[in-house]
């Protein structure tokens, strides 16, 4: 099926971080602090609706400031312990007034890597917070914490990589993705979405997740990690919710999983619209879509193009379709 | 969730009733199978209904004549005399339905409905695989535009481009096992206004035991050349048991099949290009099998569009959508359910299909 865009997009495509594990005195490499250093600099550099920052902690001080000027700013801690870390705070009123995420620099032990990191949502904004004490929201609900390997990709690994990252928002700052590559492996998805179509009961709605694994050679955008589990994370009466992105399907499976080649009469591709269903108890039940989201054919895979006239007005990122802005996805150095 | 809107006027004809009777009809010729008289009333019925005229009553509105199917040629009694083969209807009295084995004098019908295409034909053929197969045995062939021509009093007629929907040889009856056991049996008949859509299910003891299905797709895609249509006549079995209106028996397999002219091969000797039948899917399963529940925030159980997708060598890819045709719960339809819940009745779901209805309380057994 052809698909269209519900919103207007604004990118922030093809950055790179080169490879250094310098490791200055904390647990994290100088390339995966200059990652993530990049990717709180893009959420809140959209020309449109952007990101702004709340408070933040560069682990010297911390305060209702944009604390992470450089990456020495960025400093993990063995969260084991009660040492002084950084940890930053981003808001985004489009999705509600106070839609809050919270992201900590921690790691359950020494020489992790920066392989780690702690992040929660909240729609009750996160207040408090000092250089040895995170934040906290009364509603807030955890995406990762410091015992989640890899949100770059691979969990207590200390080589060095090349990372490349893109960030995408719709201009009315409902939708923001993030995308990150190593050796052109999907390594990890960041999603903050405010639903299309939910349910009228469900106040607020949301659905986000940061996902990547123990490895370099898993790619997040995967029919694996978000259609046969419930990866999105929200809330609904104040308990923590999980979603899947649902699709089209037979035999138990998904269409794009089945259909291992184009439609063999006229050539062309589908993209099947992305539901959010919950299993979880007192939210069971489909509870919305996702905007300008597909799932398209493995098969494909990444750094396939739709259409097919060369425009790149849509990247297939393994078996998720996104909005593009007809550049040329690079996943690797 | 809320409720879809019918694309299509249809004229739904509901709770048809065939009371049961183990008693076989006297006539037919020497030798031929016997068949109980509710099982030769439940064809006749459904074939008089086809043909029927009728005014649609449910649908978006505008309700007018109903483009009913025509008969092109049969083989039967015509009113109780010996069976005969031509262009009238021979099938008239339940002894006119004469059930043999291949080779010997049986009757068939063949149906048009230009609704679907200018020649779309579908061939009934009593023929059964032995003469103790008590009626339960059929074949169902679909011809999309050659037509069926040549037909005698011991073979049905056949069709260049013939495709097999149901056959003794695919061990798959279409109403019950193999005995002689009176059967009363429910049926509802759904032909869209425009011909394009016809669906039939029957019921025996609040199991729906086969489920038809002659239909245009809805948004087809643009590739699929010739005529587009699928078809099935579906029963989950030669049982007194078998639910044939499941995600067992549609989504995990495909059922539906359509013709494709290079799947013609000896390997393929049906021509048979077989469509799944597709769910919003997560997780395990579809939806319909995943949601245990009603939504715990409305309070409301979900519907789903059914897409048509096909996996065969030359013909794989997602083609369409049912017209009027919804996946629900499994929670729900055992036997059956209505929607809303005000009692307008307006949608039905019978096992794990939801089919427009027309208010008035459906009866299954």
């Amino acid at each position: 099926m052809a698909v269209t865009t519900t919103k207007t997009w604004q990118f922030n495509l093809n950055n790179i971080v080169l490879s250094d594990n310098t490791v200055s005195g904390t647990n994290a490499h100088f390339d995966r602090r200059s990652m993530l250093l990049g990717i709180k600099n893009a959420l809140k550099g959209f020309g449109t609706q952007p990101w702004t920052v709340v408070s933040s902690s560069d682990s010297s001080t911390s305060g209702a400031s944009d604390l992470w000027v450089d990456e020495g700013d960025l400093v993990w801690r063995d969260d084991d312990g009660a040492a002084a870390f950084s940890w930053i705070v981003l808001r985004q009123t489009a999705i509600s007034t106070t839609f809050d995420l919270l992201i900590t620099c921690e790691e359950d032990s020494v020489n992790n890597d920066g392989s780690r990191m702690g992040a929660w949502v909240a729609q009750a904004g996160f207040t408090g917070g000092s250089t040895t004490v995170r934040p906290t929201a009364t509603d807030e609900r955890q995406l990762r914490d410091s015992t989640n390997f890899g949100w770059w990709g691979s969990g207590g690994d200390g080589g060095t990589y090349t990372y490349r990252w893109h960030a995408m928002q719709s201009t009315d700052g409902q939708c923001t993705r993030v995308l990150t590559f190593v050796n052109d492996v999907n390594t990890g998805f960041w999603f903050f979405d405010k639903p299309a179509n939910p349910l009228s009961q469900w106040t607020n709605p949301y659905v986000a997740s940061i996902q990547g694994s123990n490895d370099i050679t898993t790619n997040e955008c995967s029919f694996a990690r978000y259609y046969d589990t419930a990866q999105g994370g929200s809330q609904f009466g104040g308990l923590a919710i999980g979603l899947y992105l649902s699709g089209e399907g037979f035999g138990s499976a998904a269409v794009g999983e089945q259909v291992t080649v184009p439609n063999q009469q006229d050539g062309t591709f589908i993209a099947s619209e992305m539901g959010l269903c919950s299993l979880s108890s007192t939210f069971t039940g489909r509870m919305g879509e996702m905007f300008d989201l597909w799932w398209g054919f493995s098969f494909a895979g990444t750094g396939s193009y739709y259409p097919d006239t060369g425009t790149k007005t849509y990247v297939q990122v393994q078996d998720m379709i996104f909005p593009w802005d007809g550049s040329t996805l690079i996943g690797t150095k | 969730m809320t409720l879809p809107t019918l694309v299509k006027n249809y004229h739904l004809v509901s709770n048809q009733t065939i009371t049961g009777d183990a008693n076989l009809d006297a006539g037919g010729p020497s030798g031929a199978c016997n068949s109980t008289r509710d099982r030769r009333a439940l064809m006749l019925a459904l074939k008089d209904q086809l043909i029927a005229a009728g005014t649609s009553n449910i649908g978006p509105g505008g309700f007018g004549a109903v483009t009913a199917w025509t008969v092109t040629q049969s083989c039967g009694g015509n009113n109780g005399g010996s069976l005969v083969a031509n262009s009238s209807d021979n099938w008239v009295l339940n002894t006119d339905l004469v059930f043999n084995t291949s080779g010997n004098a049986h009757a068939w019908t063949v149906l048009q409905q230009t609704g679907i295409a200018a020649t779309f034909q579908v061939c009934i053929d009593l023929q059964q695989s032995s003469n103790s197969e008590d009626g339960a045995e059929i074949e169902v062939w679909v011809s999309q535009s050659a037509g069926f021509t040549g037909g005698t009093t011991t073979a049905r007629p056949t069709a260049t481009d013939q495709l097999m929907l149901v056959s003794p040889a695919l061990f798959n009856g279409w109403a019950g096992a193999n005995t002689l056991t009176a059967r009363t049996w429910k049926w509802n008949m759904w032909r869209a206004e425009d011909g394009s859509v016809t669906y039939i299910c029957y019921f025996l003891a609040d199991v729906p035991l086969c489920l038809w299905i002659f239909a245009k797709p809805e948004s087809p895609a643009t590739g699929w050349s010739g005529t587009q249509f699928v078809a099935a006549v579906r029963s989950n079995g030669t049982s007194d048991t078998g639910n044939a209106m499941t995600y067992e028996l549609w989504y995990d397999v495909p059922s539906l099949k359509t013709y494709r002219a290079d799947r013609i091969s000896t390997a393929n000797p049906y021509n048979q290009t077989l469509i799944y039948m597709t769910a919003d899917t997560f997780g395990l399963g579809p939806f319909g099998q995943e949601l245990t529940v009603a939504n715990d925030v409305t309070g409301e159980y979900a519907i789903g569009k059914i897409g048509l997708a096909s996996v065969e060598p030359g013909f794989i890819g997602r083609w369409g959508t049912m017209y009027d045709l919804y996946w629900g719960q499994t929670v729900l339809g055992n036997p059956f359910d209505t929607y809303p819940s005000g009692g307008s009745k307006t949608w039905v779901q019978f096992q794990d299909f939801i089919l427009g209805w027309d208010g008035s309380t459906p009866v299954t057994t």
